[in-house]
């Protein structure tokens, strides 16, 4: 039996919410009236894995439009009606060859797809006429005459409901000739887009109130069709216009080809507009909006939240509403209630509080101090409890031999004098350095790191991704079963760390399913993983936080293979593609910083933020992308080296491979 | 259709018969050159079919045909004996060439499979071993084959049957790219009794997170790793529960016998699908031998 809190969080995945998603839906903060309802233009929605596209498309169709959980429906509403295709793909890629030309299935693919706009159309009309809607009604629907579709099939009948059951027959009929189609005869095709506009050209002749009806066709999972597919729907995008405008889902990196049937090509702008659903605000728009979601399933699913409104979390007029600063702090103060995260000092302070810590904290110090040859007993002259924050850096700064231990004193005693100081004033070493090295007091200690803690760090470990999110919520409420969650529940941070480290270990395995690179782009990550991890091991710090890396060469430098596979990662969201930011030798091309996706943070004991880079050559990212064990056990050895990384028990787990010499 | 099964620890211990004609694949490991220098002796001809997922092509011997005309290809054997030599042929092939011989109309086939008694096994520990930074082939994906494709939707009533194996990445695999899949209406079937005793737990652990993430509902059930017969009479009743218009999808990802009894399944079911994602046999994947399977089918024609 499911326990409450898996039931009210668990259906991450839209197919098992259904087609109506009005109830559920919540509007992302960067849409606005204009962004669909009244554009003509056709769209392109670029979206990872848990980004919410298929929910957005699933809002945007029909079925959510003409809800019959809706009381009221504006007139306009069918100046967008949506039309949602998710074809399979898998069946899709048997239309080609096997003794069939070209042109054979390129009219079989817009028969197939003539069919499914045509079946899913009526039903659209089913759905105005049982809404609110008072556009159309079922007598409407029921006394539409379609005969005149004859003229491209002759079988098909004149009424609404035996043409979409014929449709349906259709369909079954274009499934059985595709697979075997040797054995069974050709249907008549039906023409792809023509049948579906002159579907709409027949409703709206006979019922007047139809006459502002446009259609929106949204087609997902674009990139899995073949080009010849794509092309078609491309010249389809091209010739978008009312009544009929086409849209395509795509994971990032899946737009590829921008031919059409005819001799120009797509262009953005002209023809096509981007919609990226993960062009969040990260800082303020994404954990907004996380935190609406949660909320609402929440409130759904039978427990008191007052903070939010359903009504207008739906409402496209009311966005103006949610981005109202009083608004948005009484939700996320919401989310920090229920997932309370430490500061800086919080986590410093604790350090001190906790026995063990502590206890690490002097244990490095004095190593630190005794292999730059000074006393061990120097300890408290650079360790003090009323300056936490400071004394958790201090191991590293010992650890820099540019850095005397002198000098490091005497910093340290201007700031407990109050004077100004290298750790808090301009060179700020407490700033630069106080999250790698309060990791490193958890490294293999076996017990959750509360920097992983806290509404915020979700939002940071979740990176716009909504699923990464619900999950990471889902993973630490189900710990509170039995207590029930209430208005006034608090998650304590290690019960939150310790999830954020479980879903990292879950996730990681997903990794593998990921295309048919899946078990590379896993292997991949646990390479680049371990080389970010031992760079947070290493005691000096120098250059702390290591989360992401870019080609010294420039990414062109890599081979085509190469390249092809980062693009394969950032498409499945494994890797962000972000534009270069500082470059150490400013005559160097600019060029792309590669992020490891922060989810997987926990794991890797690793920043989730996005700090230093690690600059590595071509041939070293070729190493990880594509070289056999030797040449990464190899690159592995030597980075560990250059960062003086002992590794010890401890760190058995990431790294049991390099002490047992690279064998099982 | 009547399936009578055979095993044996020692090759000798089969009751063996002499063909016209094998059809086998390619040996990439020690049981592979085994079990076909074992039925060269006793087999006329041998013809090698490999099928190809991409081209949708089939190489029967030095020919390369669609796979829609390996009917007419074997028409040949019409009258023949023949054994298909399942170890070395991947599910593909089993379920394309079982399809061609029950349209040739003929009687009785045999299946012959020679079990590992060890394979490289992939379960989740948290120490990183060096197999964990090494690379592997590239696994091509949910392909529909010629003949046995079944086209998802949204709005479908599709059950669907899962025959898991070790390998959870090809569970969690199918439901990343066939979103349309129910989990509801989705059931896993566990080769148990397996090969070898504990092995079931390698599937059943391996697959547990997939199987508790997607909240797969269906059912589970259990047949033996090596029973073709038992997945066959399991199928039979799954397909006499289907609702009115539901169709049946078979995802044969576990062991080769279970592969064996839904090639079988949907040679006398035309209307069942098969989803599939053709996974690179790895060289030297299998270790040692096992036992040694002969399956003969009787009354191929009929349900």
């Amino acid at each position: 039996m499911r326990d409450p809190i898996h039931n009210l969080l668990s259906p991450n995945r839209t197919e098992e919410i259904g087609y109506d998603v009005w109830r559920e839906y919540v509007l992302p903060p960067f849409l606005t009236r204009t962004t669909f309802s009244e554009t003509r233009k056709p769209r392109v929605i670029v979206g990872g894995r848990g980004c919410g596209k298929t929910m957005l498309l699933r809002y945007l169709s029909h079925e959510s439009t003409f809800s019959t959980d809706r009381v009221s429906i504006p007139d306009d509403a069918v100046g967008h009606v949506g039309l949602y295709w998710r074809s399979d793909t898998q069946f899709a890629q048997l239309m080609h060859e096997r003794g069939q030309p070209a042109d054979v299935w390129d009219t079989a693919f817009r028969h197939w797809a003539a069919t499914v706009f045509g079946i899913e159309f009526l039903r659209s009309l089913q759905s105005i006429a049982n809404s609110a809607s008072s556009v159309l009604s079922e007598a409407d629907v029921c006394s539409l005459d379609f005969s005149r579709l004859a003229a491209y099939r002759s079988d098909l009948p004149s009424t609404t409901e035996d043409l979409r059951r014929k449709l349906e027959d259709c369909l079954a009929e274009f499934e059985n000739w595709a697979s075997n189609v040797r054995s069974a005869d050709a249907p008549v095709f039906l023409p792809g887009d023509r049948f579906l506009r002159r579907m709409i050209a027949l409703a709206q002749e006979q019922v007047p109130s139809l006459k502002p009806l446009v259609y929106f066709v949204y087609i997902d999972e674009y990139e899995n069709l073949a080009e010849y597919q794509q092309r078609i729907i491309n010249t389809w995008l091209k010739h978008s216009e009312p009544p009929l405008i086409f849209n395509v889902a795509t994971k990032r990196n899946g737009f590829k080809t921008k031919l059409t049937d005819g001799s120009e090509s797509l262009s953005e702008i002209n023809d096509y507009r981007v919609l990226d659903l993960e062009n969040f605000d990260l800082d303020s728009e994404f954990p907004l909006f996380a935190a609406e979601i949660l909320l609402l399933r929440l409130k759904l699913g039978g427990v008191a939240v007052s903070e939010i409104d359903p009504d207008q979390l739906r409402d496209s007029e009311q966005l103006p509403s949610r981005k109202d600063a009083q608004y948005s702090r009484k939700i996320q103060g919401a989310l920090r209630q229920l997932f309370p995260g430490l500061t800086q000092s919080d986590l410093a302070r604790r350090v001190f509080q906790d026995g063990s810590l502590k206890q690490r904290l002097l244990a490095r110090i004095e190593d630190a101090l005794e292999k730059r040859g000074e006393l061990r007993s120097r300890c408290n002259e650079v360790c003090d409890e009323r300056f936490p924050e400071a004394s958790v850096v201090v191991p590293a700064l010992l650890n820099r031999q540019s850095t005397p231990p002198e000098v490091i004193a005497t910093e340290f005693e201007k700031l407990t004098g109050g004077t100004d100081n290298k750790f808090t004033g301009k060179t700020d070493w407490v700033h630069n350095n106080f999250v790698g090295c309060y990791l490193q007091l958890f490294d293999g200690l076996g017990r959750p790191c509360p920097f992983y803690g806290g509404f915020e760090t979700f939002c940071q470990l979740a990176r716009g991704n909504l699923r990464h999110f619900l999950e990471l919520c889902y993973k630490t409420l189900s710990r509170l079963e039995g207590s029930g969650i209430g208005s006034d529940t608090v998650v304590p941070i290690e019960m939150q760390a310790e999830s954020a480290r479980q879903v990292a270990s879950d996730l990681l395995p997903e990794i593998r399913s990921f295309g048919p690179q899946g078990n590379n782009l896993h292997t991949f990550v646990l390479r680049l993983g371990s080389l970010f991890s031992l760079s947070q091991q290493s005691p000096s710090q120098s250059e702390p936080e290591r989360s992401h890396f870019s080609v010294s060469e420039g990414d062109s430098a890599l081979g085509a293979f190469e390249q092809k596979f980062l693009s394969e990662a950032v498409k499945w969201s494994v890797l962000f593609e972000e534009k270069g930011t500082k470059k150490k030798d400013v005559t160097a091309a600019e060029g792309v910083e590669f992020v490891l996706n922060p989810i997987y943070a926990p794991y890797f004991h690793i920043s989730y933020r996005k700090k230093r880079k690690l600059e590595l050559t071509a041939s070293e990212v070729t190493a990880l992308i594509s070289g056999n064990y030797e040449a990464v056990n190899k690159l592995l050895r030597a980075y560990q080296k250059r960062w003086t990384v002992e590794i010890s028990g401890p760190q058995r787990t990431l790294f049991s491979h390099l002490m047992e010499g690279g064998e099982e | 259709m009547i399936i009578t099964l055979q095993e044996g620890r020692e090759e000798a211990e089969i009751d063996w018969k002499h063909w016209d004609l094998t059809l086998h694949g390619k040996a990439i490991d020690d049981r592979g050159f085994v079990v076909l220098e074992s039925v060269r002796h006793r087999a006329i001809e041998m013809t090698e079919v490999v099928y190809d997922p991409f081209q949708l092509k089939v190489a029967v011997g030095n020919e390369r045909i669609a796979a829609d005309d390996l009917t007419e290809t074997l028409a040949t054997t019409r009258g023949m004996s023949v054994l298909i030599e399942a170890t070395t042929l991947g599910f593909a092939e089993i379920v394309l060439i079982c399809k061609a011989l029950r349209e040739i109309k003929h009687d009785s086939i045999d299946i012959v499979y020679l079990e590992p008694s060890g394979y490289q096994r992939e379960l989740r520990h948290p120490l990183l071993k060096r197999r964990d930074f090494e690379l592997s082939s590239e696994v091509p994906g949910y392909r529909a084959i010629p003949g046995s494709a079944v086209l998802l939707g949204d709005r479908k009533k599709v059950r669907s049957v899962f025959f898991l194996g070790y390998e959870e990445a090809r569970l969690r695999r199918a439901f990343e790219e066939l979103q349309m899949l129910s989990p509801a209406s989705t059931a896993v079937a566990f080769g148990v009794p397996a090969f070898r005793a504990g092995w079931e737990m390698d599937a059943m652990a391996n697959n547990i997170s997939v199987i508790r993430e997607q909240n797969m509902r269906g059912g589970v059930h259990f047949c033996g790793a090596e029973n073709p017969l038992a997945v066959f009479e399991l199928l039979c009743e799954v397909h006499r529960g289907l609702d009115q218009g539901e169709r049946l999808v078979l995802a044969p990802i576990g062991t080769k016998p279970h592969g064996i009894g839904v090639a079988l399944f949907a040679a006398a079911h035309s209307e069942v699908g098969v989803l599939y994602d053709h996974p690179l046999r790895a060289p030297g994947r299998t270790t040692d031998l096992g036992h040694w399977h002969l399956f003969s089918i009787d009354d191929f024609q009929g349900g």
